[in-house]
Parts: structure tokens; sequence; C-alpha cells
């Protein structure tokens, strides 16, 4: 056993965590104090207790069964939705309910809207922020680092669906974030753009510094991204391990990385917390 | 020969399951890949050669249809087997249009059902669309308002367009009330319910760019709404048209309306039907301008 992991079966983190003892850790990017979530008129608990954080230029990564609320915490992370309870803290300051613009996210949707061009859908952040201008040296530099070079004119519907993930991604870096938050992001891509693009993922966001907190089912891809992983089980969605990834692999290429001699460990591991969850719920 | 169609049957069949939930529910994703090659390919196949063959055969036999029904009305008529006195004769239709236009009547009373329905259709169906669409502005506003939108929807145009004529007079102006009074409310409501179909993830996407409510409206409801809208535009182009109409059965002295009650009135049964090929002439002029419209919509991306 090389992995450093740390098991907690009682996932909620002491509910008196406070502002001032998270200063404590001084780079922590996105921090997620004990958020529950039931939607009105609907007595089934989505989200139990959620307590999470991402450290600055950390990779984080939530591995869970359909169910578990993914998307609803995606949300609230996001700041699009108000939880019941908890609070969402972005860089030290509370961001409840409301979106920051230190986050920028990547649906499985490319959400691209049909009536522009990919070039406007890529600058649509910038539109509508107002206070930034579009640089135009820096759009050419991302459609070509993005292998969309040529498609600047195209519509969303004469691209295929892997080209117009990748348009949505590009409009999500535009902003610069410091967090990016990702939902099964590259489920739609064919594997060898999917491990492409990752690999590309992985250089860039830690040349930058920039905090990724990733959504996904897919165990390879968790174990090959992620910093730390958390496994949620479902109904209601609540954090059942916790568990930090070292893949003794210095290379961002995810082929590479999937060669790592601890891959297997941790990937048995994470498939059986989450086999397990799904047993428990099933009894 | 049936052998050799059955795989690429079944493979079209697939894709085209797989076709209107792509994006969501397709666990691998290499699994992806080869199901969207499959839907591209046999897509491709199928409108290439089937698709048009097709398309073609339909349209000879509509025409087929239509030519035995005028000939074998036109040959009834000429021998006697169909009253002419109570169905006319298509010769005779076409004869009346004739004569009607050298005389000039035919132009004038196109001229003011045109006029009437045009006007009217800009009051209600465009004016009725933009109100629906800034409806999207006050969730409370529509939810207040719509009971007694739909309440004014389902009266028939017919039961108040006498009262209507009462208030607006007999000429011009009433006939465009009837018109834009049977278009507006299809249009609002259409349109309303386009601003409430917008992707909600789209809106929340323009929400986490912090867009102003006026940058969602211009720049995602309005271009997202334009294919419903277009919906009620082409529907009302017959509403607008049929309250035009309506409004010179009650009370009018032009127009094509005019032209039919006054002819019912003395049995000339043949103009009449001359009235009626003026009316589906104009509707079909309409929808080609509309036709037109949309083509330039779909060029944009918008429809």
């Amino acid at each position: 056993m090389t992995n450093t992991s740390t098991t907690e079966t009682n996932p909620s983190q002491p509910s008196g965590v406070h502002s001032a003892a998270l200063k404590e850790h001084s780079k922590t990017a996105l921090e997620i104090l004990s958020v529950s979530m039931t939607y009105p008129g609907n007595d089934a608990e989505v989200l139990r207790d959620i307590s999470f954080h991402a450290d600055k230029g950390e990779f984080v990564t939530f591995v869970g069964p359909s169910g578990c609320g993914k998307s609803t915490l995606f949300n609230i992370v996001a700041g699009l939705l108000a939880p019941s309870s908890g609070s969402v803290i972005v860089d030290y300051k509370e961001n409840t309910g409301s979106p920051s613009d230190k986050i920028g996210y990547v649906l499985q949707k490319d959400l691209l809207l049909p009536w522009r061009t990919i070039r406007k859908n890529v600058t649509l952040g910038p539109e509508l922020s107002h206070n930034r201008h579009i640089d135009a040296q820096q759009i050419t530099e991302l459609f070509h680092a993005y292998h969309l070079h040529g498609y600047e004119d195209s519509y969303p519907d004469q691209l295929s669906g892997g080209m117009r993930q990748r348009a949505a991604l590009m409009r999500a870096m535009l902003m610069n974030p410091e967090i990016i938050l990702m939902d099964e992001a590259y489920k739609a891509l064919d594997y060898p753009l999917k491990i492409e693009l990752e690999s590309e993922l992985l250089d860039r966001v830690k040349d930058s510094g920039q905090t990724v907190v990733f959504v996904t089912h897919d165990i390879e891809e968790a174990v090959t991204l992620s910093d730390r992983i958390y496994i949620l089980k479902a109904h209601p969605g609540e954090i059942v391990d916790e568990m930090q990834i070292h893949l003794s692999c210095n290379s961002n290429k995810i082929n590479e990385r999937r060669l790592a001699p601890e891959f297997n460990e941790y990937y048995e591991r994470i498939w059986k917390t989450v086999e397990s969850g799904i047993r428990q719920e099933k009894r | 020969m049936t052998e050799k169609f059955e795989p690429s049957s079944a493979t079209a069949k697939l894709a085209e399951s797989v076709l209107p939930n792509k994006d969501s529910q397709v666990s691998s994703s290499e699994k992806s890949k080869t199901m969207q090659k499959a839907k591209g390919k046999t897509a491709v196949r199928r409108k290439g050669k089937t698709g048009t063959r097709q398309s073609v055969g339909i349209t000879s036999l509509q025409v087929a249809i239509l030519v035995v029904f005028i000939g074998g009305w036109e040959l009834g008529a000429n021998h006697g087997i169909i009253n002419k006195f109570l169905f006319s004769s298509p010769s005779a239709v076409v004869q009346i249009l004739i004569n009607q236009f050298r005389r000039g009547t035919l132009m004038d009373n196109v001229q003011v059902t045109l006029n009437e329905t045009l006007v009217g259709y800009l009051i209600g169906a465009i004016g009725g669309s933009v109100l629906g669409l800034l409806l999207w502005f006050s969730k409370f506003i529509a939810d207040v308002s719509m009971p007694f939108i739909a309440a004014i929807g389902s009266i028939p145009v017919l039961a108040v367009a006498p009262m209507l004529i009462i208030w607006f007079g007999t000429g011009f102006i009433s006939k465009v009330v009837v018109a834009a009074f049977s278009c507006i409310v299809v249009a609002l409501i259409q349109s309303y319910e386009g601003t409430e179909k917008v992707d909600n993830d789209q809106i929340e996407l323009f929400r986490s760019f912090r867009a102003s409510r006026l940058q969602m409206f211009t720049k995602l409801i309005v271009p997202a709404s334009m294919p419903w809208l277009m919906v009620s535009l082409k529907l009302n182009v017959g509403f607008a048209l049929i309250g035009a109409i309506v409004g010179e059965f009650i009370s009018s002295n032009a127009g094509i309306g005019h032209m039919i009650v006054v002819a019912g009135a003395s049995f000339e049964i043949g103009e009449v039907l001359a009235g009626v090929v003026l009316v589906m002439l104009l509707v079909l002029a309409f929808n080609l301008v509309l036709g037109a419209i949309n083509g330039i919509l779909r060029k944009r991306h918008l429809a």
C-alpha cells in the first residue's frame, strides 16, 4: 500500500468549521460546508450533509452511481441553485446561490446556440459580461489549441459532437476561471480525442494553477485525472469515501498515467466502494 | 434481394432509436462513436436515393388526383351528370374570373381583402407575437393574465364580429379589427410558450455569465423562440383572412367576402366558387412569402 488515502466512514466534517479556521489552509479555492438539498414539494432528500474542499490547483473528482445527486451538487457549487442548508465558499467568500465569475463550467450538453457561429458561441462569456474585451489573438490561439482552427465561422450543426464539446470547453476557458466545474464533460468524445483533451486539460490546469472539480461515473477517468477523489452514494447523495491519488508518474499524458503501477489498486478500491454503496441501497 | 437490404435497415433502425437521446444516455464513449457513425452513413444514403424518388412519386400522384377531380367535374357538368346550377363547372369559374378581371372588379376586390388582411395580420399576428415574447419578462403578469387571454381566445370571431362592426363602423377599420382579433391570441400564446420552452440549461449558462435580463431576452429567448413564432405566423395567415372575410360577410361594399355574399344571395354558385378560388390563391401567396422568410431564418440557423 503506497497510497495515502484517507478513508472516512463518517464524511461529515465537524459542522463548526468556520471561515476563520479555513484560513489556516492558505490555499483553499473552494469549500462546501454541510450542504443538504431537498427540492420544494418533494420529500426525498437529494443531498445530505455534503462537505468538501478543493485546494488551489487541485484536481478533485466526484465519482458516484446515477441518482447520487451529482448534477444537483454541481448546480449548487456553480451558484445556480441555492441549497436547503449549508454554504458554498469560493476563495474565502460566501457565494451560496449566486453565480461567481471565478467559476466556469462545462456540461455534457454543449449548450451551443445554433444561430451563432462557433466564434460567437465561444466568445459568449466576454460578450455578456462586458468587462472583458475580446482579444482576437487569444481566440485564434484557442482555436488552434483545441484543433478547431478553420471552424470559427461554422455553425454548431455543422460540427461533430466532439468538436461541439471542445467549443463548449473553449467558451468556459476564455473567461479564465479560477475554478472549472466539469460535469461528464468528455463523455460524448471518442476515446483517443478524450485522452488527448484530458492530457491537454491536465497540462493546462497544472500550468495555470486552476482548480478543477470534475464529476464523472468513469472510474478510469477519475483515477488518471485526479489528485483527490470523493465517492458518492445515492438516495440521498452522501460522500462515503475520500481518496488521495498518487500515481508514480510525472507525465500529464493520460495513457502514461493509466500505466502507473498504482492504477489498478485505486480502480479496485473505488469500484468496491461504489458497488457496496449500490448494494446497500438495494437492500 | 431482401437479404441484401436487411443489415442496412437494421442499422438505420438502431441509429433511429439512438438519435433522440444521443446526448444523454449512451454509456460508453466508444459505443456512441460507432452509433453516430452508423447514423450518419445511413441517413445520407436514405436521403440521397429513396427520399427524392419517393417525393417525385408523391408529387405526380397529387397532380394526377387534381387532374382527375377537375377533369371529372368538367366532363360531368358538360354531360349533365353534375348539376351545373348547384355545382357550376371549372370552365365556368375560370370564365367568371376572366370576365371580372377584364371589368377590373376582380383586382379591386382582391386589393380590399388583401389590405384588410395584411393590416390585421400585422397588428394581430406580429403585435401578438411581440406581446407574448415580452410576457417572458414577468412570470407574474403572465400567470395573472393567462386565463383571461385564454378566455378571449375561446371566443369565435363570428360571435363578436357584429359587435365590432357596430363599434368600428362598416368600413376598412372594422375588418382590420376583426382580422387582428382572430389571430392575436394564438400569436400571443404561441410565442409565450416558445419563451417557456427555452432550454433551462441554456438560461443557466447565461446566468453563470451574469447576463442581464435584457441580454438574456435579446440574445437567447427571442432567437430560441423563433421556430414557435414561425408556426403561429403561418397559422395566422389563414385566421387573419378568415377574419377579414367574416367582417365583409357581415357588412361591406367591397372585397372577396362581399363578392361571395352577393353571389350567394343570388344563387350564382360559379361566382361563389370564383371567390373561393381567389381566397385560396391569396393564402398560397401569403405562404410563399412566409416560406421565403422561413428560408432566411434557416440560413441564419434560427429555424
